[in-house]
Order: C-alpha cells, then sequence, then structure tokens
C-alpha cells in the first residue's frame, strides 16, 4: 500500500510517497522565505499555490510509480495558517478526486510524532516537539496524545527567527544562529523561564532587542542557544521523570539544530535514558509524515468525504483520539 | 557525591530520584530527616547550572520557612549548603495527592485548594505545583518542592500555579478532572480569601494564551 501526503501548514508545501514499510519513495519540498519580515500568510500561500502542481508531479514522478498505483491521499488538515492549509487541502481533494482514491486528513503535530517515533525507533517516548509555531513535551497517555508542557507564550522557533530579523541574519533564523554560536566567547544572562513543565520566551526575546546593539552577535547567539535549550531539556527531563518514560524524541525543524540534539544526548545519557535520533531532514516539516501517518489512519478506517474536508486550523495535538493502529498501546496513564 | 552531604547526616536510602534532585532519607543528630541534593547537569553550561541550583536551593529553604507564616505546612529546615545544592529537613510521612486522586479521593482536593489558597495570600507562589508535590499526613496537607518558588505579587504567579496544577490533574484522571478541580478551586477561594477570585479569573486568559486554545471554550 501507497500514500501520497501533502503538507502545506506554513512555510513549507511538500510532497512524499510513502509505502507500508515506511520506505519513503519521493520527498520534494518548496520553502517559502519571505524577503523581509515574517511569515505572512497569504504570501506563504500564494507560494504554495504557485508551486503546488509541480511539487505534485515531482512527487509521483519520483517515487518511479504510476499514479495508478497510489492507494491514499493524505494532506495537513491543521494546525497552521488557515490560507496555506487551503493550498494543501484543495490540492489533495482534487488528487483524490482525479485518482478515485480515498482522502484523509492527518493532524500536523500527531504527524511530526508518529513518523519521528517510528524512524528513531521509540517505543513509548517522550516528545520534544519544537519548530517555529510549536514547542511542546507530549507523550502518550490513554488514547491520545497529551501536552504536559509548552511554551507560554512565542514558541522557541519563532524567537529564533525574530532575532535573526533585528541581528539582520535572515530567514529562518536557526541554521544561521547555530554557526554564528559557534564563535561566541561569553555567556550572556537570559531570563531562565520555566514553571513546572512549561516555559515562556517573550522576556528573551524583548530583552534580545535590547542588547542587539551592545553585544557581540556571536555571543548572543551563543547564549540564547545555551539558555533556552536547557530550558527545553529541563522541561523535557521533568516529564521523563513524572511519567516514568526513558525514551526522549526530538521533532520540528529546530531539532536540526546540533547543539540541542547534543544536549539531548548528555540528559539522556545522565539519567540513563536513552536518546534517540534519526535523519536530520526528517525534522522538519515534509511530506512523509503526513503520508506515513494517512497510510495508518487510513488502515483504521478513517477516510473524509471531500465534503466534509474542511481545514482545522486550530486543532490541537490533544483533540485527536488515536485509532487502535497508531497508539503504543493501551498505556497506563502513569506507571510509578 | 556523598562527600557533599552536610557533617553529621548518615544517609540510609535514596529515597526518590527525580529530574533535579536525589532525595535521600536518613538520619542527623537522631531525627529522621530527609536530605535533598540538587545535582550538577553536564547539558548546562556551568555558569548558568550552578547559579540555578544555587538559587533554587535558597528560594526553597526560605519559601519553606515562609510558609508557615500562612498556616501551610511544610518541612522544617536544618541545614542548608547553597554551593553543593543540599538542603536538610525533617521527613514527612505520607502519601501523595497523585495516589490520592488515582483513588478518586476529590475531597483531598479541596484540602489541597485551601492550602494553595493561604500560600498564595501569603505572596508565595510555588513553581511547580503538582499532585506529586502535595503530601497528605496525618489528616493534613504538607506542600513540598519549592524550588521554583517566588516571592511575588503578581496575579500572573498565582495563575500559572493553578494552571500547572489544572493541566497535572486533567493528565492524571482524564475526564474526571473537571470534578476534581472543582473541589480544588472551592477550596483555593476559600483558603485565599478575597485574592482567589480574582486570580481564578486569571487562569482563564493564561489558558487561552496556550497554541490553539479555541477561545473561551477551556
Amino acid at each position: 500500500m501507497r500514500s501520497l501526503g501533502l503538507e502545506s501548514t506554513a512555510h513549507t508545501f511538500a510532497g512524499s510517497v510513502v509505502d507500508e514499510e515506511r520506505e519513503v519513495l519521493s520527498d520534494v519540498r518548496e520553502v517559502y522565505r519571505p524577503k523581509s519580515g515574517g511569515i505572512h500568510p497569504r504570501n506563504a500561500s500564494r507560494h504554495h499555490y504557485e508551486c503546488a502542481s509541480s511539487v505534485i508531479s515531482r512527487t509521483i514522478e519520483q517515487s518511479g510509480l504510476p499514479p495508478s498505483e497510489i492507494d491514499v491521499v493524505a494532506f495537513s488538515r491543521g494546525p497552521g495558517l488557515g490560507p496555506c492549509l487551503r493550498v494543501g487541502a484543495t490540492a489533495a481533494r482534487s488528487l483524490s478526486l482525479s485518482l478515485k482514491r480515498p482522502l484523509v486528513g492527518v493532524n500536523h503535530a500527531v504527524a511530526h510524532l508518529e513518523l519521528s517515533k517510528k524512524m528513531s525507533g521509540a517505543h513509548d517516548p517522550v516528545f520534544l516537539y519544537v519548530s517555529g509555531g510549536n514547542t511542546q513535551v507530549i507523550s502518550e497517555a490513554g488514547k491520545r496524545y497529551v501536552i504536559f508542557g509548552e511554551t507560554e507564550d512565542i514558541a522557541l522557533g519563532n524567537l529564533l527567527d525574530s532575532f535573526a530579523r533585528v541581528a539582520g541574519v535572515g530567514f529562518p533564523g536557526g541554521p544561521a544562529i547555530m554557526r554564528l554560536a559557534k564563535g561566541g566567547k561569553r555567556l550572556i544572562e537570559l531570563p531562565y523561564s520555566i514553571k513546572g513543565m512549561n516555559v515562556s520566551f517573550s522576556g528573551t526575546l524583548t530583552i534580545l532587542e535590547g542588547l542587539v546593539s551592545k553585544e557581540p552577535i556571536e555571543d548572543l547567539a551563543r547564549s540564547v542557544q545555551e539558555t533556552c535549550f536547557a530550558m527545553l531539556l529541563e522541561a523535557s527531563e521533568r516529564a521523563m521523570a513524572y511519567l516514568g518514560k526513558d525514551e526522549l524524541v526530538i521533532t520540528g525543524g529546530v531539532g536540526a539544530n546540533e547543539r540541542l540534539r547534543e544536549m539531548a544526548k548528555v540528559m539522556c545519557d545522565e539519567r540513563r535514558a536513552r536518546f534517540l535520533d534519526y535523519p536530520v531532514k526528517f525534522y522538519a516539516d515534509n511530506g512523509a509524515m503526513i503520508a506515513w501517518t494517512g497510510l495508518e489512519l487510513f488502515a483504521s478506517g478513517e477516510t473524509l468525504q471531500v465534503d466534509e474536508s474542511t481545514v482545522m486550523s486550530r486543532w490541537r495535538v490533544d483533540e485527536v483520539e488515536l485509532p487502535r493502529r497508531i497508539r503504543a498501546r493501551e498505556a497506563a496513564i502513569l506507571r510509578s | 557525591m556523598r562527600s557533599n552531604f552536610p557533617e553529621g547526616f548518615e544517609p540510609e536510602r535514596l529515597l526518590y530520584s527525580g529530574a533535579e534532585s536525589n532525595i535521600w532519607l536518613g538520619t542527623w543528630m537522631g531525627r529522621r530527616t530527609v536530605l535533598k541534593h540538587r545535582l550538577p547537569k553536564g547539558y548546562r553550561e556551568e555558569a548558568i547550572d550552578e547559579g540555578l541550583r544555587e538559587s533554587r536551593t535558597i528560594r526553597e529553604a526560605l519559601s519553606l520557612h515562609e510558609c508557615k507564616g500562612a498556616g501551610v505546612r511544610a518541612p522544617y529546615v536544618y541545614h542548608v549548603n547553597p554551593s553543593q545544592g543540599t538542603i536538610l529537613m525533617s521527613y514527612v510521612e505520607g502519601e501523595t495527592l497523585t495516589n490520592s486522586l488515582r483513588r478518586s479521593e476529590p475531597h483531598w482536593a479541596r484540602s489541597a485548594g485551601v492550602s494553595v489558597g493561604k500560600l498564595h495570600a501569603q505572596g508565595i507562589s510555588h513553581g511547580d505545583l503538582t499532585p506529586s508535590n502535595v503530601l497528605i499526613s496525618g489528616g493534613e496537607i504538607v506542600l513540598l518542592d519549592f524550588g521554583l518558588s517566588e516571592r511575588t505579587d503578581d496575579a500572573e504567579k498565582f495563575a500559572e500555579d493553578l494552571n500547572v496544577m489544572r493541566g497535572a490533574i486533567e493528565s492524571l484522571v482524564g475526564h474526571r478532572w473537571s470534578v476534581i478541580w472543582k473541589e480544588f478551586e472551592s477550596g483555593y477561594l476559600e483558603g485565599s480569601s478575597s485574592l482567589g477570585k480574582g486570580i481564578v479569573e486569571r487562569l482563564k486568559l493564561v489558558r487561552e494564551r496556550g497554541r490553539y486554545v479555541r477561545r473561551g471554550k477551556r
């Protein structure tokens, strides 16, 4: 069985064909990069419209399969930017109708968790989901993924992008900050704001904006990484201790940062847990995660009719009841 | 590791190994005592790590002391060493609110709410208010783990305490959370007297700031 997945929640329009052995047969991505400022939903959706048909035809072509051998069409239904989501949904609907194949709507966050779990070989991990729009500590409890900790204001990726913008180093901010941080020497004190398993970054952004003209950019980059990543790992470690779980998996674009993954490994080693890594290109938004999760949902019979396939821009991960096929097991909520 | 322990403390066994500290049971000057030892974290820059362990140790010892002025029970502090990250305190026998909620005993949620209300009315936010940091001992509520506490009169901090507790209860008991939360909230309103109503209102704002929450629904 093969699934074609389309991702379009934010800046990335991507397509992928995945088969039941989780082999990624094709992986095509187009990333919208604003010339200035952040992501404007309307401009991002225009980008998606312009590249959609090319991404889809390359996705099918690269898979080496005739379109007739695709069994299901999956799309990212939410959460995300409404105008962007609608491009993916419209493309998926027309593909589903023209190929005469069932349509499946996938929760973007669930897709991140599912693909990272499968690729890393984890069984029942604590997830750190950290991207431009999300910062959450999640784990499976009962029949759904439950958010145990999250940012109380902005996502870490959002902080990094905004900081990179005021520092004039471009978008997306993460890779530039990682490079600059390597040249950083001094550690500048920044807020370390953690409450239980929740974190907060908006105060950090305000302070960085004030420091950008006063301190070397390399030192600031290093300080923001060291401080903010430590907060994330402290929250993750709290969740692992609280739930008695001994695997950590990171997903989301910020996970591509080497320093974050290095720190995660140290944290896990110290508590005799395992940090489970997987190919870095699958941390960021991609079509394979939608295709793969779509395949699982299809196997559980969760298809959508075209007329009921409206997008859900505020669809929280904990609102999704996971089908049996996805659930690791009927886990006791707390094992301790 | 044990060389960091205060003089005269004889460890008996490791009671609990948490995310940030080890809790040892032992004796000191003939008393049953607990030693909380905050461990260095290799993933954090040394400067950040040392600063955090020291400030949390000091803050915890102060709050353990100050909350008693509000009539909130907490362990007694015998010895503090901020640079080693250790606090020696009295041992409190009891079970956690986590266990009691799992057995569906919502009245303890009410008692816990009263204690948290008193704590807030005294100007202390807890910072990590989960059912596992609430102990039921001899029919009374004892609060633990003040490492993230703050001296404050900021309604936001108090509302965050409630938010963390609410989330922890929800993830612990699933759909039964609303019954338990009602008990906690009524206890809280009683314990915090005039302060409480505004904090409960503020909690709604804190929740609505979360990602993708439908406004007015949660």
